[in-house]
């Protein structure tokens, strides 16, 4: 009966002690506002760059979310409960999804600062560019180094193991195409045929990512030769030891993310506040400087830069970029994603 | 409360809350499969003309098949052993399968993808004979070890409940009738082990169906489930339709097993595996111990509980990568965790969450265990098919389903929707262990109790309840790691002010190479072992005063 009375007494403690918590949860944040973004190193650069500044100048707390998830938002927008005050992606959405899920907010905005470029369409104010390039590891490949998308898909010249990054809306029609010789300007419409039969010409040497973790762990392991990758993400994993990995800067993908408010979004004014602040010249600078990114404003050219890894892989040294075309891409976004699906799952 | 009648009362508040939180959330999605976006098959017709989409409906039952006869194969011996080895060992032997099945699914997965990356252990011990290194995640060998890992548990604790429960007397006779033991093994066990292989592979095969970590995490494409096409549809391409008509198909699939299951005279009362709380109670059977038994099972152990324990020497490391072993360490990945504001409320989060689930579900469960034991009636067994819904629909199935009406209620990133919904997958648990204990308690205590002038009441608190406390208890903690553990709903509830630990983990996983997860693990592990002596206490007490 004793041992009883003391685990009675215990159960009751344990309520006791969990009661607080529940009276806690009522506590709000006062001024917040959540970013949605793809998170990883690039959230931890931004942090640095202008997301603490932010805080410290405004006190406005901002909480981030990742990885980006439209149908959450889009769901969102439909019952009426954003909880998204911005998100930072790929123009393609912000085209599709311009004045139902997303406000028109480019009014609120001086647009004229930015590269003409990346200004596409009422609802993304442009962030940052960044390239899809590829690597190869110097250990592996010491004589004739690759240096092309050719080279990349060119087992016989090339050999070994390929990271390749499992997603149909990613780049990979792109880079198969230009490697089977297709011109720049003459990628869309994508020909899916074609650039599959490419990709059947490496399958078995493919290593696939998923996500940037895995992108980086890769690298940092060593154990692929040449990687398909994320230019910032995997200047990171180099600048955090992967150094066996050298960046080809020739004919990467060119890409840009823009900022977007969800329409009814529930901090609309912190998040306007907050994108004006972020995509301010003395930001813009501060970010591309210690990061693997390029500015969207014309006024920013960043000519120091935290290390020399920044420098080889800044998106401005690019040679024979590739630009992508965000309306096409948005418009066949589903036949993307079946034509890779049905291909990779076989 | 004497007539069954008043006592089929007693199941009511748990029955509502399921038909509410699960069954409703069910029906919705079938509907949804038929009307979105316009009514009439049409999801159907796209699901079934689409190669990639019946290639992957294939794989995942091929998957699960293999997954299963791996177990099977892997915890028979096992569980054999288990049933000759006198209290201690087996003691050990059942905490071998307890840590893993109190053990969060992302540790585990998370566990793995450390010990198979082309520098970890496995490559460095395959590397010792001269071999390797090779890739083995990324494929089809890491996504079976770590589902054959994880399922395991499952199909031991059956295995065993129908081999303890073996008369041996019955080989003896064999023996003495001439017999050779390899034959009699082969005719007299084996038969009557056959209830146990049924429930043992049922339930792995349908769990099998919903995997959705390990392949996500281990696999590439080529492995890839049901479950990850769910989740795509629903998530990233906003196909509710379509999305509920694979979980439909899914739904259809695990109604199939389970339906000529029973025809083998599986019952769907062994889902709750009620041995994996009173392992000690049955008979230990003096047998001989072949030694290549012991020593298989001996490896069967380590698969079972070395792979989490790789992730408490990494939450020490001072490097920010997950190479093991680590070349120095430091407590700075401890620092990190408990300065985060991000992991202190995710840690927070999943404690007050987990703590109101028990509460909440041990309440609902046992009444409703009276409810069922004492009423006796159709409708007991009928209202305990409801409840058990939860445990044995594929959670992804659940998870669509839950989320989809949450949103519209306005529950999803509420504390309110977690508890919810962690609630109706812990309330089987507790119904399985409660009623069992429920049902070997003599009712004429209380009548005496009240014949000697207690009330109801009074005779019940102060008769019945004591009598099955540690099965109560039992109920509760498993209510509460049921809770501490899942991911797979909480992953769609979460929103930016309300995360799980388990579902930071999960992202922290996917977003960057941070050893503050493997913190987070060893927190989880220590956490998980508590609650296994605790259980294990309360157990003990439960057989002194029976």
């Amino acid at each position: 009966m004793i041992t009883g009375k003391v685990k009675q007494g215990a159960m009751a403690a344990v309520l006791a002690a969990a009661l607080p918590l529940v009276a806690g949860e009522a506590t709000a944040q006062n001024r917040a506002l959540v970013l949605m973004s793809s998170g990883g190193v690039l959230l931890d650069a931004q942090k640095k760059a202008f997301i603490e500044p932010f805080e410290e100048a405004t006190g406005i707390r901002v909480v981030t979310v990742a990885p980006v998830d439209f149908g959450k938002i889009q769901t969102q927008v439909e019952v009426g409960r954003v909880e998204i005050d911005v998100v930072e992606w790929a123009p393609e959405f912000a085209i599709r999804f311009c004045g139902t899920v997303l406000e028109k907010i480019t009014d609120e905005f001086d647009m004229s600062v930015f590269d003409p470029k990346y200004v596409s369409n009422e609802c993304g104010i442009p962030q940052a560019t960044f390239t899809h390039p590829f690597f190869y590891n110097k250990n592996v490949f010491t004589g004739d180094v690759p240096s092309t998308w050719a080279d990349f898909f060119d087992t016989e010249k090339f050999p070994g193991k390929r990271a390749v990054w499992n997603s149909g809306y990613g780049t990979n029609f792109e880079k198969a195409l230009i490697a089977d010789g297709v011109a720049a300007e003459d990628l869309y419409p994508l020909d899916f045929e074609r650039a599959l039969a490419k990709f059947d010409g490496i399958k078995d040497d493919i290593i696939y990512w998923n996500t940037a973790a895995q992108l980086v762990q890769l690298m940092q392991e060593g154990s692929v030769d040449l990687v398909a990758g994320w230019g910032p993400a995997a200047t990171q994993a180099i600048i955090n030891g992967a150094d066996a990995y050298v960046p080809v800067m020739n004919q990467p993908i060119m890409i840009y993310n823009q900022l977007m408010i969800p329409t009814g979004a529930p901090n609309r004014e912190e998040a306007l506040e907050f994108i004006r602040f972020v995509t301010s010249q003395e930001s813009q600078l501060g970010h591309v400087s210690t990061y693997p990114q390029g500015p969207t404003r014309k006024d920013v050219n960043p000519t120091e830069f935290a290390n020399e890894t920044l420098k080889q892989n800044y998106p401005g040294s690019a040679t024979n970029a590739v630009d992508l075309d965000p309306s096409w891409r948005w418009q066949h976004i589903g036949e993307m994603g079946d034509a890779w699906v049905n291909w990779s799952t076989q | 409360m004497k007539s069954p009648n008043m006592w089929k009362l007693a199941v009511i508040p748990a029955l509502l809350f399921l038909m509410v939180v699960v069954i409703l959330p069910l029906g919705n999605t079938i509907w949804t499969s038929f009307a979105k976006p316009e009514l009439g098959l049409g999801n159907y017709v796209e699901f079934f003309a689409r190669d990639a989409y019946v290639r992957i409906l294939v794989r995942t039952i091929l998957t699960a098949l293999l997954v299963t006869v791996a177990c099977l194969l892997i915890a028979f011996p096992y569980a054999y052993l288990m049933t000759l080895v006198g209290a201690r060992w087996r003691l050990v032997m059942v905490g071998a399968i307890l840590i893993p099945f109190w053990t969060s699914a992302v540790v585990r997965t998370f566990a793995w993808m450390v010990l198979l990356q082309p520098s970890g252990l496995v490559n460095q011990a395959l590397g010792l004979f001269g071999l390797g290194p090779y890739y083995l995640t990324g494929n089809l060998i890491g996504v079976l070890l770590a589902m054959t890992q994880v399922m395991l548990p499952l199909m031991i604790l059956p295995l065993f409940s129908a081999l303890a429960s073996i008369d041996r007397k019955l080989l003896v006779a064999a023996n003495g009738l001439g017999s050779p033991p390899l034959r009699a093994f082969r005719r007299v066990i084996l038969p009557l082990t056959v209830p146990g292989i049924v429930a043992g592979s049922v339930i792995v095969f349908v769990s099998s169906l919903g995997f959705y970590l390990i392949p996500q995490l281990l696999g590439s494409p080529r492995q890839q489930l049901l479950s990850q096409l769910i989740v795509d549809e629903v998530s990233v391409r906003l196909n509710f339709g379509i999305g509920s008509a694979m979980a439909v198909v899914l739904f259809l699939a695990t109604a199939l097993i389970l339906l000529s299951a029973r025809k083998f005279g599986g019952s769907t009362e062994t889902f709750g595996s009620t041995n994996v709380l009173s392992p000690r109670g049955a008979e230990t059977l003096s047998g001989r111990r072949p030694v290549a038994l012991v020593i298989f099972s001996g490896i069967v152990g380590m698969i079972l509980v070395g792979p989490a324990m790789v992730l408490i020497p990494l939450s020490f490391t001072n490097e920010a990568s997950f190479v093991f072993p680590p070349e120095s360490y430091s407590l700075r990945w401890y620092a990190n965790f408990f300065s985060s504001r991000d992991w202190i409320e995710a840690l927070t989060n999943s404690l007050k969450i987990a703590g109101l689930v028990t509460v909440c579900a041990t309440v609902l469960g046992v009444l409703a265990s009276f409810g069922i034991v004492r009423s006796r009636s159709r409708f007991g067994r009928w209202a305990q098919g409801i409840i058990l819904v939860p445990r044995i629909v594929p959670t992804v199935i659940v998870a669509v389903a839950v989320y989809a009406v949450f949103l519209v209620w306005g529950f999803t990133a509420t504390t309110t929707g977690f508890v919810m919904a962690h609630t109706a997958l812990a309330v089987p648990f507790v119904v399985v262990i409660v009623s069992a204990a429920v049902k070997t308690l003599d009712p004429r205590l209380e009548i005496a109790a009240q014949s000697l002038g207690s009330s109801p009441l009074r005779g019940f608190c102060r008769v019945t309840l004591p009598l099955i406390w540690p099965s109560v208890a039992s109920g509760a903690l498993l209510a509460f790691i049921t809770s501490f553990d899942e991911v797979i709903i909480s992953l769609f509830l979460q929103g930016p002010f309300l995360r799980t630990l388990p579902v930071l983990m999960f992202s922290s996983i996917q977003d960057r190479i941070d050893p503050t997860i493997a913190v987070a693990s060893t927190l989880i592990l220590a956490l998980a072992s508590i609650l296994i002596i605790l259980n294990l206490v309360f157990r003990k007490d439960g057989q002194n005063i029976s």
